[in-house]
């Protein structure tokens, strides 16, 4: 019984998604109602998995159903530590997502149904064992963001809309090639089609010369979605124009899919690529982190400020990954969670502050700390994360990650450089600090600008309403869970990587 | 007897002529008489293995390939007088509507 | 009579193209004597004839074998085609229901071609002797000629037609000038013979001549399915063609093109020495060639059915990367191609026809807020289209995955990395015609209104293409058992 658990948690948006499209058109609570209770019915289905979950067993609640015989493809789901985390980071995600969207007003049923199917694809592609499916989930997960910037967005929206597809779509065009080719590859030497993860992974090596073809390919095909620099200039954009659901999505957790798929397909397959190219990617991280932060700073815009952090901190998760060590990669994972979670968060009021004020502009703001107080102390309190304050999650993987770059040097050694590279990231930490401060002092702190006062929403303003309340806290309540007590969080991490890319690489787990 | 190759070359040159003439010529009938010379081009070089392989098929097929060209020239020519009325032309660099 | 020629005369009785040939003619009676009447006899006749042909390759699925003296081949990739060709044939008559009685006056005629070209296109996958290919395919185009210039009263219907039976004729004489010369250099007409014929060399240089027969069926055949370098003529008929019968070319005949080609050189030719490697080069050069021009001269098209026709070009590359790899899994994929790409081109030509109907119009202007007027015509254009550019969890993905692990099979690692960046090309201008249906508001409000013939057509290309990806292995096992069967790894 337990082992449909996932398989729900993957047809329970779907099954949303169609109910809504069935609703009348003048129907306007029940596509809200309806959205986040399925939302919130994959949080309780995500927690009972969380403790259900057992750390000895590689794979959790395992279905493995035959689908395309003829071409060894499976509809093999399961879970590992990583795979659990993830599935926690996105229920979260979507079900405060879906409180944050109660305003939108026009064309409710099909965007609630739109977010919920890519909520479904991206679910999918956290559990998938078998590249196939994986693929199939991943590209479900992509599509659905044209419509969503398209027609929901503000701004340049259908530049914007048109430029995340194209990037995303020739980022998992990158991935075509590699993951047929180990396909086709593991034919020839085993006599088998098969796209199962775990057959390949036991059954068949690529041949090194093919590894280190196919790693860069893996990589930047999953780095164009996870933000890597130079291929992450859809992602500003994108966010920037999208609605705010959609921006925490997009950033909480569709992101993440790209260290997610790096992990899993490219460390798993290609080792070996993995070691040849790790240093070189490393450095492409650095660029990710220090010009991440340093156009924050230059930003205005609070979305795009917003944005470009996201560049910044997830070229901590790429770094992570690239140190090809225990802690790095742990702390990569734990990034992607500890980010996602805090990224979510300043979304959401980024939402809720432009859906009062009507604008994104920092310079026309202001001393907004004393009329809107709960929206301030949850701004802050991202803020905090967001440069690594201690107890906060986003400091466990600043350490996590830097702990990995300087071990690097011990064990599974890519480069002895890559602590001076690491070195050089940390200024990134400083320019964060400095970004941070900066939006929060302009618009919280001080006297309220000329354009606030005179801006004709400034009478009204008021602060959250308890929906909102909801969302913002939940947000909060993890981050901190996360922070000061990471113990649960890198247990479950460190459970899934030690059965998965820990013994290809030849490491060991913590 | 002459050899083989001569009755090719002949064949080949015959059915250049009829690809040359379609090429060149914007008057739709002629077209049509230009495609007729490559088919009996064809329908010559059929004759000539035939009569080299000592076998009945190409003989009888020349039949039945006069039969078809003459079925796909009267559609042809049905929409060469439907044109006509239309725009009073049979030019076929007149025909240029859809272009884009 | 000899016993082979009773035994073939029995056995045809029961074939779906026999049931086709009387029904074909059946209508075109009735429409000349009842047509004023009763216009909805014909479509209703030539659907029944389609469902009766279907029936009977149900009810007698083991008449497999080689009739009449080895020139005609019933096996299974004759009735997976066929299977293709009737499914076509339905979807053209759903599709002209409406359109053609609207916009041509007199309807019986077309019913009765579509119903004769596709028994000519089942006559095509079947023959297995020059003589008989030339005639099926000759039956095939001059009813598709008179089918695009069926408007005869419209400018560009007339123009298209004019251009298609010029082009298509030089084309078919150099198709029949290959075969002679294969005749020539074989000694005889009949596929199973030819391997042993071309061997025994009847004359000096029978090997060239050989070749370029082989050459020049090939263009033949690749002017069929509208690849470059002969894919010139499809943009101009298309466009001007009746949109029924655009989607009628672009499937059904485009399919009768690639199952001779498989007839061809996988069944017949593929143990002549020297062939094989020679084709694999041509074909995957033309294949390269025909995606890169297929999607990029598809972006700036501003009508809808020229946009398509230069997508349909590029869907043959795609389908060429398969026929490139001479293996098993190569023709098993182009085979699952063809089936999803019926149901998603049909979906895609039934809503042109739908807004053509109320806009008169096949500009891409036309389709700009779409979705307000008719959510359900947008959601098909969308699924479809969306299909077409192989986006998960529709069949085209599926489709176009299986053809590119075929190229992958054989090593051709360079044309698999053509093929997905031109798919990605293709997201963009199929993005292109969502953007207005889904995102621009347009200047018409009124509703669409979708009459049951066009419901139905768009009910079955969402199904199939849903089905198709969720479910492929229904089409994928008989397929792989084809491709065994006709490279001879099974008996």
């Amino acid at each position: 019984m337990e082992n449909y658990l996932l398989s729900a948690i993957v047809l329970i948006p779907i099954i949303a998604a169609i109910l809504i499209m069935l609703m009348p058109e003048k129907e306007v609570l029940g596509p809200r109602v309806m959205a986040t209770s399925a939302a919130l019915l994959t949080v309780a289905l995500s927690v009972v998995a969380y403790v259900l979950y057992d750390p000895s067993n590689a794979r959790n609640y395992e279905v493995n159903i035959p689908w395309i015989e003829g071409l060894g493809m499976q509809y093999h789901v399961a879970a590992d530590g990583v795979s659990v985390a993830m599935l926690l980071l996105t229920s979260i995600t979507i079900f405060t997502g879906c409180l944050i969207s109660w305003e939108i007003k026009e064309r409710h049923k099909e965007f609630f149904a739109l977010l919920l199917i890519l909520v479904a694809g991206v679910f999918g592609v956290f559990i998938a064992f078998d590249l196939f499916l994986f693929l199939v989930f991943y590209e479900l997960a992509v599509l659905p963001m044209y419509l969503l910037i398209g027609i929901w967005g503000t701004g340049r929206r259908e530049y914007s809309a048109m430029k995340l597809t194209l990037y995303l779509m020739l980022g998992s065009a990158l991935l075509i090639l590699p993951i047929f080719g180990l396909y086709v590859q593991a034919h020839a030497a085993t006599g088998v089609w098969s796209m199962d993860y775990d057959f390949l992974s036991s059954n068949f090596r690529l041949d090194e010369h093919w590894q280190s073809i196919f790693f860069p390919m893996v990589f930047i095909g999953f780095g164009t979605i996870g933000g890597l620099w130079p291929v992450h200039t859809w992602s500003p954009d994108g966010h920037a124009s999208a609605p705010s659901a959609v921006s925490m999505l997009h950033a909480g957790v569709l992101m993440k899919l790209g260290g997610y798929g790096i992990i899993r397909i490219g460390l798993q397959f290609m080792p070996d690529g993995a070691q040849d190219w790790a240093f070189f990617f490393a450095c492409l991280t650095v660029v990710n982190i220090v010009y991440g932060s340093l156009s924050a700073m230059r930003q205005t815009d609070m979305k795009y400020i917003i944005a470009y952090s996201s560049v910044s901190h997830l070229g901590l998760v790429t770094l992570g990954i690239c140190t090809l060590s225990v802690a790095g990669i742990n702390g990569a994972v734990y990034q992607m969670f500890a980010h996602g979670i805090m990224t979510a968060l300043l979304f959401a009021l980024v939402g809720v502050v432009y859906g009062r004020l009507h604008t994104r502009d920092i310079r026309e703001m202001g001393g907004l700390a004393k009329i809107i107080p709960f929206t301030a102390t949850a701004f802050v309190f991202a803020g905090m994360t967001g440069l690594g304050l201690p107890g906060l999650s986003g400091f466990v993987s600043e350490v996590l990650v830097l702990t990995g770059a300087f071990s690097a040097g011990v064990i599974g050694m890519p480069s002895p450089l890559l602590k001076y590279v690491a070195l050089i990231c940390l200024t990134g930490v400083v320019f964060t600090a400095i970004y941070v401060l900066r939006a929060m002092q302009k618009m919280f702190f001080g006297e309220p600008t000329e354009a606030l006062i005179t801006s004709k929403y400034y009478i009204t303003l008021r602060d959250t309403d308890i929906r909102e309340k909801l969302a913002l806290g939940v947000l909060m309540a993890v981050i901190v869970l996360a922070g000061a007590y990471p113990a649960w969080l890198v247990n479950l991490i460190n459970s899934g990587l030690a059965h998965g890319v820990f013994p290809v690489l030849g490491l060991s787990g913590f | 007897m002459v050899p083989l190759p001569h009755y090719l070359i002949f064949t080949a040159i015959l059915f250049t002529l009829g690809v040359i003439g379609v090429l060149t010529r914007r008057n739709a009938i002629i077209i049509f008489m230009s495609i007729e010379l490559m088919l009996n081009s064809v329908n010559l070089t059929m004759v000539t293995f035939a009569r080299f392989l000592d076998s009945m098929d190409g003989q009888v097929a020349v039949f039945l390939v006069m039969t078809v060209a003459a079925a796909e020239v009267a559609v042809g020519l049905a929409l060469i007088v439907a044109i006509y009325r239309k725009k009073d032309t049979i030019n076929v660099d007149e025909m240029h509507i859809m272009q884009g | 009579m000899s016993n082979e020629l009773i035994s073939s005369l029995h056995h045809i009785v029961v074939t779906p193209e026999f049931i086709l040939l009387l029904a074909g003619i059946i209508v075109l009676i009735v429409d000349a004597f009842d047509g004023d009447r009763r216009p909805w006899l014909a479509p209703c006749l030539s659907l029944i004839a389609f469902l009766l042909a279907a029936l009977l390759m149900i009810g007698f699925p083991e008449s497999h074998g080689r009739i009449f003296f080895q020139a005609y081949t019933h096996d299974t990739l004759a009735d997976i085609m066929n299977v293709l060709f009737l499914a076509s044939g339905v979807m053209t008559v759903l599709s002209g229901w409406n359109y053609i009685s609207r916009w041509a006056g007199e309807s019986g005629t077309f019913y009765g071609l579509v119903v004769l070209a596709v028994m000519g296109m089942m006559l095509m996958v079947s023959a297995s002797e020059l003589l008989t290919l030339f005639v099926a395919v000759e039956t095939t185009t001059i009813a598709l000629y008179i089918l695009s210039g069926y408007f005869k009263r419209e400018k560009w219907s007339a123009e298209a037609g004019i251009k298609f039976v010029i082009l298509g004729t030089v084309f078919s004489v150099i198709l029949l000038f290959g075969m002679v010369l294969v005749y020539g250099a074989t000694g005889t007409t009949v596929f199973t013979e030819m391997v042993s014929g071309a061997a025994k060399s009847p004359f000096p240089g029978s090997q060239i001549v050989f070749f370029g027969g082989m050459i020049l069926i090939l263009a033949g055949l690749i002017f069929k399915i509208t690849a470059v370098p002969f894919h010139f003529w499809a943009p101009d008929a298309y466009t001007g063609a009746p949109t029924p019968v655009t989607a009628f070319l672009s499937v059904a005949s485009k399919a009768s093109g690639f199952g001779v080609l498989i007839r061809l050189f996988y069944g017949s030719f593929n143990e002549v020495p020297g062939l094989q490697s020679f084709l694999i080069v041509l074909l995957v050069a033309l294949a390269g060639a025909t995606m890169i021009v297929g999607n990029l001269m598809a972006i700036p098209q501003k009508n809808i059915k020229r946009l398509l026709a230069y997508s349909s070009i590029a869907q043959a590359g795609y389908m060429m990367i398969g026929l490139s790899a001479f293996s098993e899994i190569g023709m098993s994929s182009i085979l699952f191609y063809l089936a999803q790409y019926v149901f998603a081109t049909f979906g895609i030509f039934v809503v042109c026809i739908i807004v053509y109907n109320h806009d008169q119009s096949d500009d891409l202007t036309a389709y700009e807020g779409l979705s307000k007027r008719s959510p359900f015509v947008a959601l098909v254009l969308l699924v479809c289209l969306l299909s077409l550019a192989g986006i998960p969890p529709l069949a085209g993905f599926i489709g176009k995955v299986y053809l590119f692990t075929a190229g992958l099979d054989k090593g051709h690692y360079l044309l698999v990395t053509i093929g997905i960046l031109t798919s990605v090309v293709s997201v963009y201008y199929y993005l292109l015609i969502l953007k207005r249906a889904y995102i621009e508001k347009g200047h018409r409000q009124d509703v669409l209104t979708v009459p049951h013939a066009e419901r139905l057509a768009l009910w079955i290309a969402m199904a199939g293409v849903i089905l198709l990806g969720l479910l492929p292995g229904l089409v994928v096992d008989r397929v792989q058992m084809t491709g065994e069967f006709i490279l001879g790894l099974i008996k």
